[in-house]
């Protein structure tokens, strides 16, 4: 029995080590100027960008008003500069195609009551739709919690996630390789483009919000509840064309999921205010101008349900 | 649950083969037919009834095929086989048939009013029928005692690691293995470091080809097969190409992943594919494609359509009869049927004109250099069984039209590669070629290994070479939600 155990971690040490070597080897070796990893797979991410930025400028002792979570939504829609001049002090931790399985991870690793009287989560039913591999390889690069970083990739439950992580490891004092095509305030990136002719409508394509994800929004709620952090969902304002049945079935889910708690949901979707062709940069994103508007209608409705009036 | 899946991997196989050793050998069966049926449901729950319904009708239609004789005994294998092929072409051909005929009628200028009913194809119908089948046949010819047991006969056609695409096992091999009564086979197998060693090294070299091979392949496939009018003969031959590669590597390699897991519980399934790339003509590609299949076929409707002993021309026919059901078999398309036909054509054509050939390679002097002969029978195999994977794989008549007349009316272009490379990463397609041409360097030496027709290295060099096996899972693996191009059949 004893040789056959040893013959086991033999093979466990055999993998662990030519895994290791091969891993390390694949991240420092370069094919024009391009580290061989990349090569392998299409799920490595390069770090940098507005995700790099957005991490390493957060601080976690600093005391926020409130923090903004969810995906690009939110840290392109949500504008701090319409909090401040409201006399609000926010950051922003919004990133591409952050699932509620990456949020979950954020939030137990970023958010604690004493530093975040109020977190923002931003709800769009696309980030229920996805595994959160996209924003697994994003945010394993460029978050600043290895912690955070372990547990979304564990979470995936796949081996990219083990890549991923392994990339990390091995490339410990990474720079980031590119600039944030825009500035980042407060994790805040206004996209100035708007759309200059009518965009055709997306195809209407069948609402299949993923089980696991559901899981983690509720996941995400039960840990604020728990760290007695308090929480607002939120939807920013959707263009004209798009699907109300499938917006109604989504903001239905989020209703329901919320039932029994004091956390509101404020669904701006098809609230007035702004306009296809002035206010979005593509066919769900706010631009800045957009961004401004829907930040004011948002901050006016926070303050009426008696959120954030303590920071003024 | 895919054999590829987290679910698969870590919780189901270790958590039923664990139980497996566990449980007192009398009570395996239960635990191997709760999770087989659990294994199926995890696709289409409801399915699970038609295979209920089709293992009530053989577990009755054996007994009582037992029971009788004369035209009694032959009525109720018609009845089986009926009840068997009518689920079959319900499920199966009836959208098909459906489709061609509102074709037909409506081209004549007719209003054609049966709707299309939406079915889904049960996974993997087409595999569990035919075992099913050879069942009540072995019955009817008294090959097989017919099971009394109805929980064993349904794990006969349940079995979880062959339920879905194969290998179409059997009674005389899988079920007497159930029903072992001999200690240390079978059913009655203890655990034996040694064979589960085997059966995991299998179960790797599976994934190994199904991961880091086929779903690599298929990224450049799809994105050609996909739109065929967008691409010219260089990028359409290098589809097919990885498209071979594709189907054999997603093929073998789950049925390798069910051989190594049937085997770590002590099961020997029958071997499906032996290096089928390497046959030096079509009759022994067969030999070596899909074995369980062609076997199959050969048994149960070439045999007994007079095979070859009749006149000439009755022997292509039969020919063409088999293969033309075969490529029905696999999908209810004009294009399998055509594939099916083509496989027929290359056999018949291959007996017209062997003689000729003979003489013709007398001729030239070719007999003197075998080993040449035998690598230009080869590259020739390859050749034809590649043109005929292009039906296969087209996703309609129209597309498999577009894609032969592009091979060989488009110029052999270098720009027609960059435009594939506009549409994919250049690392993607530098990498899946090259990881395809290793594959085919080491296929032969890996498959004989883990059929143990050779022996693994000892000493230190064995588990290194697996573990680098698995490395190579690793690091070069396609991941993702990929199923297995058979299921569908």
């Amino acid at each position: 029995m004893g040789v056959r155990w040893g013959r086991v971690l033999l093979f466990a040490s055999c993998v662990l080590g030519m895994y290791a070597f091969a891993m390390f080897g694949l991240s420092h070796a370069k094919l024009e100027s391009r580290a061989l990893i990349f090569r392998t797979g299409d799920y490595y991410n390069w770090p940098g960008g507005d995700s790099w930025t957005r991490f390493h400028e957060f601080d976690r002792a600093k005391r926020y008003d409130a923090i903004i979570i969810g995906s690009s939504h939110a840290y392109r829609g949500y504008d701090p500069e319409v909090f401040a001049a409201h006399g609000h002090h926010v950051y922003n931790l919004g990133s591409s195609a952050q699932s509620p399985l990456n949020t979950f991870h954020l939030i137990k690793n970023y958010v604690d009551s004493a530093h975040c009287p109020l977190l923002i989560f931003d709800v769009f039913e696309g980030t229920f739709q996805n595994t959160g591999l996209e924003s697994c390889a994003d945010l394993t690069q460029n978050i600043t919690s290895g912690a955070a970083a372990l547990g979304m990739a564990w979470d995936l439950r796949e081996l990219r996630g083990l890549n991923m992580m392994a990339l990390r490891w091995c490339t410990p004092g990474r720079r980031p390789y590119y600039e944030s095509a825009y500035p980042v305030r407060n994790g805040f990136v206004a996209v100035p483009d708007s759309v200059d002719k009518p965009i055709k409508p997306l195809k209407n394509t069948k609402l299949d919000l993923l089980d696991r994800q559901k899981v983690f929004f509720k996941a995400c709620v039960d840990l604020c509840r728990e760290r007695g952090i308090p929480l607002v969902v939120v939807q920013h304002q959707a263009r004209q064309g798009t699907n109300r049945v499938r917006h109604e079935a989504f903001a239905a889910y989020i209703r329901s999921a919320l039932a029994g708690t004091d956390i509101p949901f404020l669904d701006f979707a098809f609230a007035p205010g702004l306009n296809d062709l002035d206010h979005f940069a593509d066919h769900n994103h706010l631009n800045a101008a957009g961004a401004r508007i829907f930040t004011g209608q948002l901050v006016d409705s926070l303050e009426s349900l008696g959120y954030m009036n303590q920071s003024r | 649950m895919l054999f590829n899946s987290f679910e698969f991997i870590c919780i189901f196989f270790p958590l039923v083969t664990g139980l497996y050793f566990l449980l007192p050998q009398r009570w395996r069966w239960l635990l191997l037919l709760v999770a087989s049926c659990w294994f199926y449901m995890t696709f289409v729950p409801v399915y699970i009834l038609i295979l209920a319904f089709t293992i009530g009708v053989d577990y009755f239609a054996g007994i009582w095929i037992e029971q009788s004789e004369g035209r009694r005994r032959k009525l109720l294998l018609t009845a089986s086989i009926l009840a068997n092929v009518g689920v079959l072409a319900f499920f199966k051909y009836f959208n098909f048939l459906n489709e061609s005929i509102a074709e037909v009628v409506r081209g004549l200028g007719f209003h054609y009013g049966v709707p299309d009913l939406g079915i889904i194809l049960p996974i993997g119908l087409s595999f569990h029928t035919f075992q099913s089948l050879s069942y009540t046949i072995e019955v009817y010819r008294k090959h097989q005692a017919a099971e009394r047991r109805l929980g064993i006969f349904a794990l006969y056609v349940m079995f979880y690691p062959q339920l879905v695409a194969g290998p179409i096992e059997r009674p005389g091999n899988l079920l007497n293995q159930i029903n072992s009564t001999t200690p240390g086979t079978g059913m009655r197998a203890k655990f034996d470091y040694g064979r589960v060693v085997e059966g995991l090294r299998q179960m790797l070299w599976g994934f190994f080809k199904k991961v880091v091979i086929a779903d690599r392949c298929a990224v450049v496939v799809d994105q050609v097969y996909g739109a065929p009018e967008h691409y010219g003969a260089l990028s359409i031959a290098l589809a097919t190409y990885l498209f071979a590669v594709q189907i054999y590597c997603d093929f073998s390699g789950y049925t390798d992943i069910a051989l190594g897991a049937a085997r770590v519980m002590g099961f020997n399934l029958m071997v499906n594919f032996r290096t089928p790339y390497l046959s030096k003509n079509i009759s022994e590609f067969w030999g070596r494609w899909h074995i369980s299949l062609s076997s199959w076929f050969r048994d149960y409707l070439y045999i007994p359509l007079g095979g070859n002993r009749v006149v000439k021309w009755r022997w292509y026919y039969n020919l063409m009869i088999v293969f033309l059901v075969s490529g029905l078999w696999h999908g209810a398309d004009w294009t399998y049927v055509i594939w099916g036909g083509l496989h027929g054509g290359y056999l018949i054509l291959a007996l017209v004109f062997a003689p000729l050939m003979l003489r013709f390679t007398k001729g030239i002097g070719l007999d003197r250099l075998p080993s040449l002969k035998k690598w230009l029978n080869i590259f020739i195999t390859v050749q034809l069984v590649s043109f005929a994977w292009i039906f296969f794989r087209a996703n309609s008549i129209h597309d498999a039209n577009t894609l032969v007349h592009r091979l060989f009316y488009t110029p052999w272009a270098l720009d027609d590669l960059r435009m594939l490379l506009a549409d994919l990463p250049r690392s993607m397609l530098d990498l899946t070629v090259l990881l395809t041409l290793v594959f085919m360097v080491i296929d032969p030496l890996f498959d004989a290994w883990a059929k143990r027709e050779k022996p693994v290295p000892q000493g230190l060099l064995g588990p290194a070479i697996y573990a680098a096996l698995l490395v190579g899972i690793l690091l070069f693996g396609y991941f993702g939600s990929t199923s297995f191009i058979y299921f569908q059949f």
